[in-house]
C-alpha cells in the first residue's frame, strides 16, 4: 500500500506500519493507524482493505457487505507471486502504472542479480531467536540472488529452523548474514544460540553481514533491496 | 555391603557413565580419543570449544539442577508427609517462571543477557521471602501447602497475563519455550550464577534426615523426640525455594523430577525419608543428565526441550509407582 498509493488515499495502517521491521516505516509517518480489527473497518468503510492473514470467509462476507473489497495478497517465495500480488494491488488503488514502473524495476534489478557470478562463499543467515532459513524460505533465494551459497541448505535445512552452534564450530560459514538484530521484534530467545558468548565470538572472526529486520520482515519488492544489500557487503577477493 | 549401598554405588556409576557420554553425544560426536585429545588441545581447537564451552556446563548445569530438585523433592515429601508434594507445591517455580516471563516480554534479554534468570531468581527470591512470613506466623503443614497453592496460582495467572499480552509472535514463543525448560547452549557464567544459590539451599538440608524420619511417625511423636518442627520446615521450605528458584531461574521449568525421583528412591533404597536424600539428589541427577541426552537425540528438526521430555518420562513413571505402591498409600 505504502509503495503504490497516494498518501491521500490511505485511510489508516496497521499499528507496526512505522516500525523497526516495516521497510517503508518512513513513509508511514504522520499518516493514521488502526488496529486491524473488523469493527474498525466496518466504521471507516473503505473502499478497499489489505490483509494477508487470519482471513476468513465470515470476515470477507461483513466486510464486503459495507462496500469494502478486500484484497489478500498470495504467500509465497516466487517473484511470479509478488509481482502478482503488486499488479493486483496497483489497479485496486487505481495506480496501474505507478505498479507497472515498479514491476519493470523490480525485473530489470532481478535479471541484474541472476547474472552475478555465482561465489563458492557459504553464508548463514541468523537472527536473535537462533533461527535460519533453509531450503524453500525467501531468506534463502535472498541468499542465492546475493550470489553467495546457502550454508543451511547444504546442511540440508528446509524451511525456518534452528542452528545448532556445534555444526558452526565444526563447519563454519565464510559469510554470517544477521538480522533483526536492530529490532525489538525477535527478542534474544533463551534457549538459542545467540544468547551463548561463542556465537558472537565467530561474528567478530568470520565477516557479518548485518542486515536491518525491515528487508526481511516478509516476502515483497524489496527481496532485490535485500539481495542488492548483501551483495554489496559480501567480502571481496582483491 | 547392604542392598542399599550397592544400589547407591550403583547409581552414582550411572551418574558418572551418564555424564560422560552426555559429553561425548550430540550433533558432533566425541569419542574416547577425542575427549582425551581436548583436553590437551589449544583452546581455539573445535574439540575443546564444544567439551568445554558447550558441553561441560550443560552436563554439569544438568546434574546440580537434576541433584536439586530430587533432593528438595524429597525432603518436601519427607516433611509434608505427601507423597504428591514436589517443588512445585509452595509456589516457587512458578513465581520464578513469571520472572523470567516477565523479563522475555519488556525484551531485557537483549540488553542483558542474564536479565530473564536474574529475574527468575527474583521471582524466587520474592515467593521465599512470602513463605517466609507465613511461615513465622503458622508453619503448620496445611498452611504451607495452601500458600504455596495460592502463590503458585497467582503466580500463574499472572504467566497468563503476560503471555496473553505479547508483542509479536516471537516473543510469544520465546516465553512459551521458556517454560517448558532447556540445557541447551547454557554457559560457565549460569552456572556460577546459579551455584552458590543452589549450595545454599542444599547446606540448609545438612542433618535434616534425622528429623523427618521423626515427622514420618508422626508431628506430636517428633516434638517428644526434641525435634523442633518450626525450625526443620522453615530450613527445609526455604531450602528448596533458594534452591530451586537458582535451578529454574538458569534451565526454566522442569516438572516430575522432583515428585518421581523420591518415589523411586523409596523403592530402590530405604523407606525411611531421612535416608533417600541423598539417593534422591543423585537419581535426580542421572534422570536429568538422561533426559538431556534425549533431548539432544534427532527425533525432530528441532531439538526437544527438557521439561516436555522429563514430563514423557516422569508420569508414565509416576503412574507406575502409584499403581505398584498403592497399598501402602492407603
Amino acid at each position: 500500500m505504502l509503495a503504490l498509493a497516494d498518501r491521500d488515499q490511505i485511510m489508516a495502517l496497521s499499528m507496526d506500519a512505522d516500525q523497526g521491521h516495516s521497510f517503508y516505516r518512513d513513509r508511514a509517518q504522520g499518516l493514521p493507524k488502526f488496529h486491524s480489527s473488523m469493527a474498525e473497518i466496518v466504521q471507516m468503510k473503505p473502499d478497499l482493505a489489505v490483509q494477508s492473514w487470519r482471513v476468513t470467509a465470515r470476515m470477507e462476507k461483513i466486510i464486503n457487505r459495507v462496500g469494502t473489497k478486500l484484497i489478500i495478497p498470495r504467500y509465497g517465495s516466487d517473484p511470479e507471486i509478488v509481482i502478482g500480488n503488486v499488479r493486483r494491488a496497483g489497479e485496486s488503488f487505481d495506480q496501474a502504472t505507478r505498479a507497472e514502473a515498479l514491476i519493470e524495476d523490480y525485473r530489470t534489478r532481478l535479471e541484474a542479480l541472476h547474472s552475478i557470478p555465482k561465489s563458492p562463499l557459504k553464508a548463514a543467515y541468523i537472527t536473535p531467536s537462533g533461527f535460519t532459513a533453509g531450503t524453500g524460505t525467501f531468506v534463502d533465494e535472498i541468499i542465492q540472488l546475493a550470489g553467495l551459497s546457502s550454508y543451511a541448505a547444504a546442511r540440508n535445512i528446509v524451511g525456518w529452523q534452528s542452528l545448532p552452534l556445534e555444526d558452526l564450530i565444526i563447519d563454519p560459514p565464510d559469510v554470517f548474514i544477521a538480522s533483526f538484530f536492530d529490532t525489538n521484534l525477535n527478542s534474544q530467545s533463551e534457549w538459542s544460540i545467540s544468547r551463548h558468548g561463542r556465537l558472537y565470538k565467530m561474528m567478530e572472526d568470520i565477516p557479518t553481514i548485518y542486515l536491518p529486520g525491515r528487508y526481511l520482515s516478509c516476502n515483497g519488492l524489496f527481496l532485490v533491496d535485500a539481495a542488492e544489500r548483501i551483495h554489496e557487503e559480501v567480502p571481496k577477493n582483491d | 555391603m547392604t542392598k542399599s549401598m550397592l544400589m547407591q554405588l550403583l547409581c552414582l556409576l550411572a551418574l558418572l557413565l551418564t555424564g560422560i557420554f552426555s559429553l561425548s553425544f550430540g550433533r558432533v560426536s566425541l569419542g574416547p580419543a577425542d575427549l582425551w585429545a581436548a583436553l590437551s588441545a589449544p583452546a581455539n581447537d573445535p574439540r575443546a570449544i564444544i567439551l568445554f564451552e558447550l558441553r561441560l556446563p550443560r552436563v554439569l548445569l544438568g546434574m546440580l539442577v537434576g541433584a536439586t530438585l530430587g533432593l528438595t523433592g524429597a525432603a518436601l515429601q519427607g516433611v509434608l508427609r505427601n507423597p504428591l508434594a514436589d517443588p512445585g507445591v509452595i509456589g516457587v517455580s512458578s513465581s520464578s517462571a513469571l520472572g523470567a516471563v516477565i523479563a522475555i516480554h519488556l525484551g531485557l534479554a537483549g540488553v542483558w543477557s542474564l536479565a530473564v534468570p536474574a529475574f527468575a531468581m527474583t521471582g524466587a527470591l520474592l515467593a521465599t521471602l512470602l513463605l517466609l512470613l507465613v511461615s513465622a506466623r503458622d508453619s503448620s503443614v496445611l498452611m504451607l501447602i495452601l500458600v504455596g497453592i495460592g502463590i503458585s496460582s497467582l503466580a500463574t495467572a499472572l504467566i497468563s497475563l503476560v503471555v496473553n499480552l505479547a508483542d509479536n509472535p516471537m516473543t510469544l514463543q520465546d516465553m512459551i519455550m521458556w517454560m517448558l525448560g532447556s540445557l541447551e547452549n547454557r554457559t560457565m557464567t549460569d552456572l556460577l550464577l546459579a551455584l552458590p544459590f543452589i549450595l545454599i539451599g542444599w547446606a540448609m538440608m545438612i542433618g535434616v534426615g534425622q528429623g523427618l524420619n521423626a515427622i514420618s511417625v508422626g508431628e506430636d511423636t517428633a516434638q517428644t523426640m526434641g525435634i523442633n518442627l518450626m525450625w526443620l520446615k522453615l530450613r527445609i521450605v526455604i531450602g528448596t525455594a533458594i534452591s530451586v528458584g537458582a535451578a529454574v531461574s538458569v534451565c526454566g521449568s522442569i516438572g516430575f523430577v522432583g515428585l518421581v525421583v523420591p518415589h523411586i528412591a523409596r523403592a530402590l533404597i530405604s523407606r525411611e525419608p531421612g535416608a533417600i536424600l541423598l539417593p534422591s539428589a543423585v537419581i535426580g541427577a542421572l534422570l536429568l543428565t538422561l533426559a538431556d541426552v534425549i533431548t539432544r537425540t534427532p527425533l525432530a528438526s528441532s531439538p526437544l526441550q527438557l521439561g516436555v521430555v522429563t514430563a514423557l518420562i516422569g508420569a508414565p513413571s509416576f503412574l507406575y509407582i502409584v499403581f505398584h505402591t498403592r497399598k501402602d498409600m492407603r
